[in-house]
């Protein structure tokens, strides 16, 4: 049998290597790169649809923690979705990265990789190792390829995300010595989670919840988001806004899954969200910047879903699955234009964007498709998330659901507002630059996964399953 | 026979064709072509549900329904028989345009999405068809993008819509979980919550109070879409829904917010409607007002009155819109007040005549059948009786004041000519709906065998043609004859305080945006907190470096203190 | 059975010979060799010593076993590394057979058995430290406070190995046992060796001596006599007074990790900053301590290697920037353009004290924050995790430098031993990272020998 995870885990290295001995077509091998890494993706999950839940186990630390990788119905449509945006910002470096392209495909093959790595690993130790590698990743991409404030924005992100991954760390520290065996195992975790003593159980859950309040982001430990992501370069902030974020989803899932606590605390927890949900938008209406309006956009999307994490039904769990992937492909879309269009017309305030559809109507439009599946346009993924959240938020909260409900009107509202403003009235600007084909590529790709996935969503959710 | 789904073929496999085509005017015709396949289809589709599976989440299946009753067959009809109208009368409305291409792409969407909209069985197939109606209306009324009061007319429909459509939303979410299944068929009851948010979403559609502004702003858009959104889709998708599920609102206790925001809102548009200019927004402070009169007539349970009015006011409606296109387009302008010449053209005079008297409610007109059966229905309730009353003879008054403005004479010779060169498309399809008009009149005698209740009973008749001539005499006198002066004033101070709400509108959209104002200063503390607890490390770190002075003899007597200290503490403690 | 001491004896005298006529020759390659060879040579000795059963008249003195091999090896190991750094200095022939001497006073303190070796060693260690400080007029600051301080620990320690004796009646480190009147021996030779390792509050003169030290020998201080320190700590606290030092050893910890950290964060000059960074790293190593379990030290000794090879490892880029008059955090702006070697290993050992996964020092710090949380003592793991926050922000500083582009960037060239001992440390601070199992084993040996 082929080790296919570990080989999807590996192959960026393959292409740091090339990328390094041919740093010209460093971007070509980078994307070729997460081509085939959505082709392994396929494979994977045929044996997944086949066969079912697999793992692969290598030797790591004998006694404590073997090297891990699984697929099951929790993590695989994390891995599609990683593989996707990675995908696309490979497309788009080729417009926007210029200056050493080589290091930066590098940089982000390594990302890839890591990223990859934690969503596979069946081992929290694992998770835990890819999870902060990340973390160091992503600080590079931010501070050496970002915007004029990228100092202050990655210093920041560094101290936040590595303060979260610190508290997971002493998290999975306390579940490996109060679980009867002593295990990093996540099967493991899942099914005797309830034989830790109920308030260290407590106390792992708040460190946890803390930890992931703050890389999803979440109201209020939040403040790092809108600088790393305003401040990041295009393909950073696509995958920042899109894949890392969902790191606390996931690791909601698997906490929400593990510890019976966690249950009895989700009300507090879904409320933490909700009110998030709405801060964000509330927050985006009045942003000047269209970045730093999508940062608290991303903020406002990620409390919906992990509010439909928290509501531990079936529909809302898969809500919130589904949600990850549709926010991912949405938001990287929108991110992606954000910086398309301060590279063609040299900003992305509000007040000075006039007219943008008549001048680039490819932008233009494909900004107003990122708009409506944001909100929830029909036949886009965002449809679905937005049924399955407030179905699965009804079943177990009633009435709480009118909080996400009203922070997705007024996200409908700003962003029209926003595209009344910038995009389709006022005098023609000057154009700088021309969007290429690798920028249009990438583009492409992501309106056609939110399409497609939003028509046929038994896809992915098929893969989910009944959990 | 055909199953439901399939009459939307046409219309989809219209909207590929119609990208891929270069030429405008093919565009065009692919549409009109398109939309008259779908039309001759209609007498062939099967009757019944038709559930087709969508997704499954774990056990629970979501599946759209398409069912095909008598009240979905009558939307069908309408929407599908307008829109071939609609779509060659946009062939000359368009003809000094470029913009065929994505107009017709855009009407498709359009009228697809109303078509879904008239055969939806369950909640899903019926949130998918109103939320596309909410997202290409938008589109619609925005199409001339670059006037700025389009774009901002069309982000204000889609947002107040857009508050009905996350209700709906919230709604089926609590249909869902009370009951396992969103099919019509299949609800007997629904909870009262839900029935509320169902209200919201009918209310922000229908554009009835307090959604009521979005509607005549959305005049902004081309005459053919304001013809089809007035006439046949959008609003009345609230009302149709409302109708539809009649019997769940029914049981919920939620009927009398219809009347009560129905009469409210039916009685604020015609107020406007008496002091408005703009010829468009008149018609469309009328449609206001009328679905308002639907919506109380369903309040009290008249349903065979609210939808014989659903049917009958298409036609003249339209009608009326597509004669103020040609107006507009003849004089290039949309002040009535500097419109004229209507009576050049004797064929749209005549045809708008018509559809003028259908809509103050005279007899023969199917708007004095519509108007009789609603103010027969409400003959029990004095106080609603009386509103009603006054509304009749507001709506004669300011349709005849309409009337009169744009019939007036002028010397100008261009505009005499101008309404003779018309595009034909345009004047025929006007003249051939005032044909249609009185064709609906007569369907009056033979609704009831539809099996809704119709009820005519003959004081009121005979008093709804007295108000009419009540308001059609005012009028007269007051604008041809001008023997009454009304003073500008008291008509002013009514409008402006109908306007309030509108007023209380934009204020709460302030409001947000200084809360917001005030999130995005708290979001600063917030982040400046956490600056500010690095600030203070970095302060303690600072007078750490002073501590360490570099002078030797301090650091010994340092170290000797804090041994002292520390071996009193741990001995003593 | 050849015993241990006369093989030592033999051996300095060897080498002084071998050292004396290189300098006659004047070829301090020669040097380099001999000295290599010789650090080699007697961590081949112990080995041998071990496999053999030791168990000669001076048993009462020194003790061997996996502890003792395990500390020893990675003392020579360091000592090398410290010799390729130090070769190209001009004093480099004196320093030689002086650093030769501290490496048997580390040998010894880590080989004890009783107090009075520690005391040799622990002198043997800091003086010939002192007259290496003294071999240049420009570092006679450092060395004359490195002196005083050192003298004030050896009398705190003499003081306190009497008080032991008065107690006791023996100096042999397993015939202790604990009492009121032990107690202030306790204090004594703990305030001792505090000043020895840097905790806090006896650690003011960390950061002077380090930073007026040239980086060879500071790399030597920090990396190696610092550790001997703890190492000395291990003895006195966890063998002869175990009961008595666990609170106390988890709030000097916490204060220790707080006070290096937080002062680092304004530090300017590189060497400063290490020294505070070293000083919080002590903080992170007590906390293993603390916890006064096996599986405690074991991650103390883990910390201690990751910390030593990452220490030293950096110091040779030190060096290098030194020796172009680059003092400054903001001096290291462009290194990457400069040097990729260079800026590489800037990097992964700052990510190493950081802890940042796949290099030792994460294993480091999650065995020490594990062991704490095995101890029952997750608020301890909780406050070194905070303290790994505020760390972050200095850390990131420098690395931010290396990696920030300068307009104009001449490669510079590192020097082959540089360069070799850059690698070394390298390749284990990454291979200890990536394949903990190598050294998780033995520490764990290594602690249960004690």
């Amino acid at each position: 049998m082929i080790p296919i995870l570990l080989i999807m885990l590996l192959l960026p290295f393959a292409g740091i290597l090339l990328a390094g001995i041919i740093d010209k077509w460093a971007n070509y091998i980078a994307s070729l790169i997460g081509l085939l890494e959505i082709v392994l993706f396929i494979y994977a999950a045929h044996i997944y649809m086949s066969s079912g839940p697999f793992s692969e186990s290598f030797y790591f630390i004998p006694g404590v923690a073997n090297f891990e990788l699984i697929v099951n119905n929790l993590n695989i449509v994390f891995l599609f979705l990683t593989t996707i945006v990675f995908f696309a910002s490979y497309l788009s470096n080729g417009f926007f990265i210029k200056e050493e392209r080589s290091s930066y495909n590098m940089l982000n093959m390594l990302a890839q990789s890591t990223v990859l790595g934690m969503f596979l690993s069946g081992n929290l130790l694992i998770l835990y190792l890819f999870w902060d590698v990340s973390i160091i990743l992503f600080f590079f991409i931010l501070f050496h390829f970002g915007g004029l404030d990228r100092r202050y924005a990655s210093i920041k992100f560094a101290l936040y995300s590595l303060f979260s991954g610190s508290l997971l760390l002493i998290g999975i520290i306390m579940i490996y010595f109060y679980l009867p065996m002593h295990s990093f195992e996540i099967s493991y975790l899942m099914s005797h989670g309830y034989q830790i003593p109920i308030n260290l159980q407590l106390a792992i859950f708040i460190l946890l919840m803390i930890s992931f309040l703050i890389k999803i982001p979440s109201f209020p430990l939040h403040s790092w988001a809108p600088d790393a992501y305003s401040e990041a370069t295009p393909g950073g902030a696509m995958l920042l806004a899109g894949v890392v974020s969902k790191f606390g989803i996931y690791g909601m899932l698997i906490l929400f899954l593990s510890l019976p606590i966690a249950r009895s605390y989700s009300f507090e927890v879904a409320s933490i969200f909700a009110i998030s949900a709405l801060y964000g938008s509330i927050v985006a209406l009045s942003q000047k910047n269209i970045k730093r309006m999508l940062a608290y956009l991303s903020i406002s999307e990620m409390g919906i879903i992990g509010f439909a994490v928290s509501t531990f039904n079936v529909i809302g769990i898969s809500g919130a699955i589904f949600g990850s992937l549709s926010h991912a492909l949405i938001i990287s879309l929108l991110f992606m234009l954000v910086f398309l269009i301060e590279k063609v017309f040299g900003t992305s305030m509000l007040n000075r964007l006039n007219n943008v559809i008549v001048q680039y109507p490819l932008i233009g439009y494909s900004f107003l498709f990122g708009i409506l599946a944001t909100i929830g346009l029909p036949l886009t993924t965002g449809f679905i998330t937005d049924l399955l959240v407030l179905i699965g938020g009804d079943k177990s909260f009633g009435l709480l659901i009118l909080l996400p409900a009203a922070a997705i009107i007024l996200n409908a509202a700003y962003l029209l507002w926003t595209y009344e403003r910038s995009f389709l009235v006022g005098e023609n600007m000057e154009i700088y630059d021309f969007v290429d084909e690798n920028a249009k590529a990438a583009i492409a790709l992501l309106v056609l996964f939110i399409i497609i996935i939003g028509v046929m969503p038994s896809i992915l959710l098929n893969m989910v399953g009944t959990l | 026979m055909i199953p439901a789904p399939f009459i939307l073929l046409p219309l989809i496999i219209a909207l590929p064709l119609a990208g891929l085509l270069k030429n405008g005017k093919s565009v065009a015709y692919v549409s009109v072509g398109a939309s008259f396949i779908s039309l001759a289809m209609l007498p062939f589709i099967s009757q019944g549900p038709l559930q087709i599976n969508w997704f499954s989440v774990g056990p629970f299946q979501f599946s759209l329904v398409t069912n095909v009753s008598t009240l979905n067959y009558i939307l069908l009809f309408l929407v599908l028989l307008l829109s071939p109208f609609i779509y060659i009368y946009s062939i000359g409305y368009f003809k000094n345009r470029v913009e065929y291409k994505r107009y017709y792409l855009e009407m498709l969407s359009f009228t697809t999405a109303m078509a879904l909209f008239s055969i939806a069985g369950n909640f899903i197939s019926l949130f998918v068809a109103w939320e596309f109606l909410s997202i290409t209306s938008y589109l619609l009324i925005g199409f001339w993008y670059r006037k700025k009061s389009a774009s901002r007319a069309a982000r204000k429909a889609l947002t107040i819509v857009f508050i009905g459509d996350i209700a709906l939303l919230a709604s089926i979410a609590i249909i869902w979980n009370a009951y396992g299944t969103l099919t019509f068929a299949n609800l007997i009851s629904i909870p009262k919550v839900a029935s509320l948010l169902l209200l919201i979403a009918i209310f922000t559609k229908s554009a009835q109070f307090p959604f009521n502004e979005w509607l005549p702003d959305a005049m902004e858009g081309p005459v053919p879409v304001s013809a089809y959104l007035h006439s046949t889709t959008m609003v009345k998708a609230g009302v149709f829904i409302a109708i539809l599920l009649f019997p769940l609102f029914a049981r919920s206790n939620v009927l009398s917010y219809f009347t009560i925001f129905g009469i409210t809102t039916a009685s604020i548009a015609t107020l406007n409607a008496l002091k408005e200019t703009h010829i468009k927004r008149i018609l469309a402070y009328s449609t206001v007002q009328e679905l308002g009169l639907m919506l109380s007539a369903i309040g009290i349970g008249a349903i065979g009155a609210a939808l014989y009015f659903f049917f009958a006011q298409a036609f003249y409606k339209a009608l009326l819109f597509f004669s103020s296109g040609i107006m507009i387009e003849a004089n290039e302008n949309e002040n009535i007040n500097s419109i004229y010449g209507l009576k050049r053209n004797r064929l749209i005079y005549i045809s708008t005549l018509f559809g003028v008297l259908a809509l103050a409610g005279f007899i023969p007109f199917d708007g004095f059948f519509s108007s009789v059966s609603i103010s027969s229905s409400f003959s029990s309730n004095l106080v609603a009786y009386t509103i009603i009353s006054l509304i009749s003879i507001g709506t004669s008054f300011f349709i005849f004041r309409w009337l009169f403005a744009v019939s007036k004479d002028t010397k100008n010779k261009n505009i005499s000519l101008s309404y003779i060169t018309q595009p034909k498309s345009m004047v025929f399809t006007t003249a051939f709906l005032s044909i249609l008009l009185l064709l609906a009149s007569i369907v009056f005698f033979y609704f009831g065998s539809l099996g809704y209740m119709l009820s005519l009973r003959y004081e009121e008749a005979v008093i709804e043609t007295i108000l009419v001539a009540l308001g059609f005499a005012i009028s007269y006198m007051v604008y041809v004859k001008e023997k009454i002066v009304v003073s500008n004033r008291l008509l002013e101070s009514l409008v402006y305080n109908s306007r309030l709400f509108n007023i209380l509108y934009e204020w709460s959209a302030k409001f947000v945006y200084f809360i917001s104002d005030g999130a995005g200063m708290l979001d600063l503390y917030i982040n400046d907190m956490f600056d500010w607890l690095g600030h203070a490390t970095i302060l303690i770190g600072n007078f750490a470096r002073k501590i360490e002075n570099g002078d030797i003899s301090f650091y010994a007597l340092i170290i000797v203190l804090s041994f002292i200290a520390m071996s009193a503490l741990v001995l003593f403690a | 059975m050849i015993s241990l001491f006369y093989a030592l004896i033999l051996a300095i005298a060897a080498m002084f010979v071998l050292n004396s006529v290189a300098r006659i020759l004047g070829n301090k390659k020669i040097e380099l060799a001999i000295s290599l060879i010789f650090t080699s040579l007697i961590s081949a000795v112990i080995a041998l010593m071990l496999s053999e059963g030791y168990s000669g008249i001076h048993a009462q003195f020194i003790k061997l076993n996996e502890f003792s091999l395990l500390l020893s090896l990675a003392v020579s190991l360091g000592m090398i590394l410290i010799h390729l750094i130090s070769f190209r200095e001009r004093e480099y022939a004196d320093f030689s057979i002086l650093s030769m001497f501290s490496f048997i006073g580390m040998l010894l303190v880590i080989m004890s058995n009783s107090i009075v070796t520690i005391f040799i060693g622990l002198a043997l260690l800091t003086v010939p430290t002192v007259f290496s400080l003294f071999l240049n007029s420009k570092w006679v600051e450092a060395g004359v406070k490195y002196f005083i301080v050192t003298a004030l620990s050896a009398g705190l320690f003499a003081f306190g190995a009497a008080m032991l004796f008065a107690s006791s009646g023996s100096l042999q480190i397993a015939e202790q046992s604990y009492d009121i009147g032990n107690f202030v021996a306790f204090l004594l030779l703990f305030a001792s060796i505090a000043i020895e390792s840097g905790i806090f509050p006896f650690n003011l003169w960390v950061p002077d001596v380090y930073q007026k030290s040239p980086a060879f020998i500071t790399s030597m201080l920090g990396g190696l006599n610092k550790k001997i320190g703890l190492i000395a700590l291990i003895f006195v606290s966890l063998i002869i007074f175990p009961y008595a030092s666990k609170g106390m050893l988890a709030i000097f910890s916490i204060l220790t990790m707080f006070y290096g950290n937080i002062a680092a964060l304004v530090q300017k000059n590189v060497k400063r900053m290490l020294a505070y960074s070293s000083i919080s790293q002590v903080g992170y190593i007590l906390i293993g301590l603390s916890t006064l379990s096996n599986y405690g030290i074991a991650s103390s000794i883990y910390q201690i290697f990751s910390h030593m090879f990452a220490f030293i490892g950096l110091f040779a880029i030190v060096m290098l920037m030194e020796a172009q008059g680059r003092h400054e955090i903001s001096d290291y702006v462009g290194l990457n353009k400069e040097n990729k070697i260079a800026a590489f290993t800037v990097a992964i050992m700052l990510l190493s004290m950081i802890g940042m996964p796949f290099t030792a020092g994460f294993i480091g710090k999650f065995m020490l924050f594990s062991s704490a949380v095995a101890s029952n003592m997750a608020w301890l793991a909780i406050i070194g995790i905070i303290n790994t926050v505020i760390s972050v922000y200095y850390y990131a500083k420098l690395i931010i430098a290396v990696y920030t582009n300068k307009a104009e960037a001449r490669p510079i060239i590192i020097s082959p031993s540089l360069a070799t001992a850059a690698v070394i440390s390298l390749v284990i601070v990454l291979i200890l990272g990536i394949y903990p199992s190598l050294l998780f084993g033995l520490a764990q040996g290594a602690a249960s020998a004690i």
